[in-house]
């Protein structure tokens, strides 16, 4: 049992680790924009299929197709980002209508280039065993886990240090005294979505590196994001990626401990009981509000 | 004078002519598929399948025309209802397809409130059945699956099986009949359903692995899945002696694509890979389909095949007899559907089910899938243990 329980703890972790790097991607674009990116999970999609293009077309492994992949991601965030500009009324509300179309578009865009066929890696060395004793994991779960503790890191790095992070803090927490300091809001906020953007990127390659993908899962997947940016409180990455460890494990102790077909109910009543001790999410722990 | 003798002129010529054949009937069949959606990888197949079905009656068929009437129903129960509705408003006697339980119940419902018999390949799930609509037709089985499953299971002499299956209708339904026809057999069956498109399968094989312990997996799922729980399998190498899956294993695009991944695993099939047909027919229909999709055929496909040639055929049937407009009398000629197709015999019960319905089991070995069990249609010989590791 003591097996099973400690190697369902480090496969949530791993999992919960790419909830992470989805999330955070959503959770920048929501802080900084205020606007709810339901496409969200359509760009880390998009950029797995580039990936599996970039493999069967280049020979280009998901990790060496990032570079290709971005370039295609940050011009679909630019193009949402844009139309969301469109409508500067009642932002928050229009935004769900306009990336929940953008979402749409992007799902049948998919199909019509890529059909609805599912796509796997061809590269086995990602689905061979990572070299770790005790603890089962392929080595692009590894890989990635590695490549999203960097990200995080220089995420937070960045956010904190350069002008440009702190500009992005500054728009987040007050977009009129920002713009009244000599911040552009608009550049500031198209910014925002290219970084979600570089991460939805990551994630993708995370994704086609590990898993099969089809067309219908972006959906699911900003789901997950949506779940965890709303449990860990809106503007903090340390919590965000503590939310998202939490979802991955407790996913993974159900399936192990009691059903596989209760995940999502197990991970929905922690998400109930979270919210209701602390109505902003696990952020309320550290009454913390800004992105830091 | 005149006039009489060019009447009689010309009733003269028109008796010598030869007998004009019976006018070529419009044979047009309607039906929903999910082309785009969560379930248009297979109704892609489906739907692919059911134009084959009418490139070969049109060839062997001079005599009429079989037109296929197809609307996507991208995978959603109201869209699927409104495309029967749409299809029984343009006077289609005749419609069907769709996959999914989901979406097949109500799109089935709208066509029985219409009086026009359906006719699916797309649905496992016996509850439909249990309606009891004598306008509703299968052309596949659950049990089909379930008694290959346990088929081979019980030749390999296993005495314990974990099912891992979707907590949908059709995994739950076969998972069920393959727990009747082991737990028969004196086999000890663990069953584990699961969300499809789980993110990470090793907790559930790892639990499978430590406490379940079992001589045989069984997994009952969809392509994604497969491929997650297999690289899981593969992983954590959990002691059996075989692995065995429902639909999309045995199938050219797992032989191709990932040969390692599935090494040794058998799945239900009704033809071996590469494929080697008997008859003229499958053959025709299979390099058909190559032409045509620029692709190995499979499974669904040849269900989709399977059910536009029970179709295409009642009509025909219905034309002959100058009854095409007559939905009591083609309601009657599906009922009395007995027809050997390349994909298997089809005749209904009286719930509508197709119970002449039989499957074999294929086992990837080097690239290739030989038919491994039963004994009379093997091309291969099963090689334990069926695992990829």
């Amino acid at each position: 049992m003591a097996e099973l329980i400690f190697q369902s703890v480090f496969s949530g972790l791993l999992t919960g680790a790419y909830y992470g790097l989805i999330a955070l991607g959503m959770a920048l674009v929501f802080s900084t924009t205020r606007v709810v990116n339901l496409a969200h999970g359509e760009l880390v999609l998009l950029a797995a299929y580039v990936s599996y293009q970039a493999e069967t077309t280049l020979g280009l492994g998901p990790l060496l197709a990032i570079p290709l992949a971005g370039a295609v991601v940050v011009v679909a965030a630019i193009a949402t980002m844009q139309l969301v500009a469109l409508k500067s009324r009642d932002r928050e509300v229009a935004s769900l209508l306009i990336t929940f179309g953008i979402g749409i578009i992007l799902t049948n865009g998919m199909v019509l280039v890529w059909s609805a066929d599912f796509r796997s890696t061809q590269a086995r060395w990602y689905i061979e065993p990572a070299p770790l004793k005790a603890l089962p994991a392929m080595n692009g779960e590894v890989l990635f886990f590695a490549i999203t503790g960097v990200l995080v890191v220089v995420l937070w790095w960045w956010l904190n240090r350069t002008w440009y992070g702190r500009a992005l803090r500054a728009v987040a927490s007050n977009r009129v005294s920002a713009g009244l300091l000599g911040i552009r809001p608009r550049r500031t906020e198209l910014l925002a979505f290219v970084v979600a953007a570089l991460l939805a990127t990551i994630a993708g390659g995370a994704l086609y590196a590990t898993r099969a993908i089809e067309p219908p899962m972006g959906g699911p997947l900003t789901t997950k994001a949506f779940v965890v940016t709303v449990l860990a409180g809106v503007g903090s990455m340390p919590f965000l990626l503590a939310a998202a460890l939490l979802i991955g494990v407790v996913e993974a102790l159900t399936a192990a401990l009691l059903s596989p077909a209760l995940q999502d109910v197990a991970t929905m009543v922690v998400f109930l009981l979270v919210l209701f001790a602390l109505p902003t999410g696990l952020s309320g722990l550290a009454g913390r509000k800004v992105v830091s | 004078m005149t006039t009489r003798f060019i009447a009689a002129i010309t009733v003269s010529i028109l008796g010598l002519l030869p007998v004009a054949p019976a006018r070529a009937a419009e044979l047009k069949v309607g039906v929903h598929d999910a082309i785009t959606g969560s379930m248009g990888q297979s109704g892609v197949a489906m739907d692919q399948g059911l134009r084959v079905a009418v490139e070969m009656f049109n060839r062997k068929h001079r005599e009429h025309r079989a037109v296929l009437i197809s609307i996507n129903d991208e995978s959603d129960p109201a869209k699927a209802v409104a495309a029967v509705e749409k299809l029984v408003g343009q006077g289609i006697q005749l419609v069907g397809g769709g996959f999914g339980s989901n979406i097949i119940g109500p799109a089935s419902e709208a066509a029985h409130k219409a009086g026009v018999p359906y006719l699916t390949g797309g649905s496992l799930g016996a509850g439909l059945s249990r309606r009891g609509y004598k306008d509703f037709f299968r052309v596949i089985s659950d049990d089909a699956y379930s008694r290959a499953i346990a088929g081979v299971l019980g030749d390999i002499g296993v005495k314990s099986v974990s099912i891992l299956h979707v907590n949908n209708d059709p995994c739950t339904v076969v998972a069920d009949g393959v727990e009747r026809l082991l737990s028969a057999r004196q086999v000890k069956v663990t069953k584990h359903a699961f969300e499809s498109k789980t993110p990470d399968f090793k907790p559930i094989v790892n639990r499978v692995k430590l406490q379940d312990r079992p001589e045989a997996i069984v997994l009952l799922a969809y392509e994604p899945d497969y491929i997650g729980i297999m690289s899981a399998v593969r992983l954590l190498k959990p002691q059996v002696k075989a692995v065995v899956a429902a639909w999309s294993v045995a199938t050219a695009k797992m032989a191709k694509e990932k040969p390692d991944l599935f090494a040794g695993v058998m799945g239900t099939t009704g033809f071996p890979f590469p494929v080697q047909f008997s008859d003229a027919e499958a053959t025709e229909a299979a390099s058909y389909y190559r032409q045509a999709f620029n692709k190995e055929p499979d499974h669904t496909v040849f269900v989709g095949y399977m059910l536009g040639t029970v179709m295409f055929d009642v009509l025909r049937r219905a034309a002959d007899a100058g009854k095409l407009n007559d939905r009591a009398y083609i309601l009657e000629q599906v009922r009395k559907t007995r027809l050997a197709t390349m994909y298997g015999q089809v005749q209904f019960n009286a719930a509508g089910d197709n119970d002449a319905w039989s499957l074999m089991v294929g086992q990837h070995q080097n690239g290739a899938i030989p038919i491994v069990w039963p004994a009379k249609g093997a091309t291969g010989k099963l090689k334990l243990p069926a695992v990829p590791y």
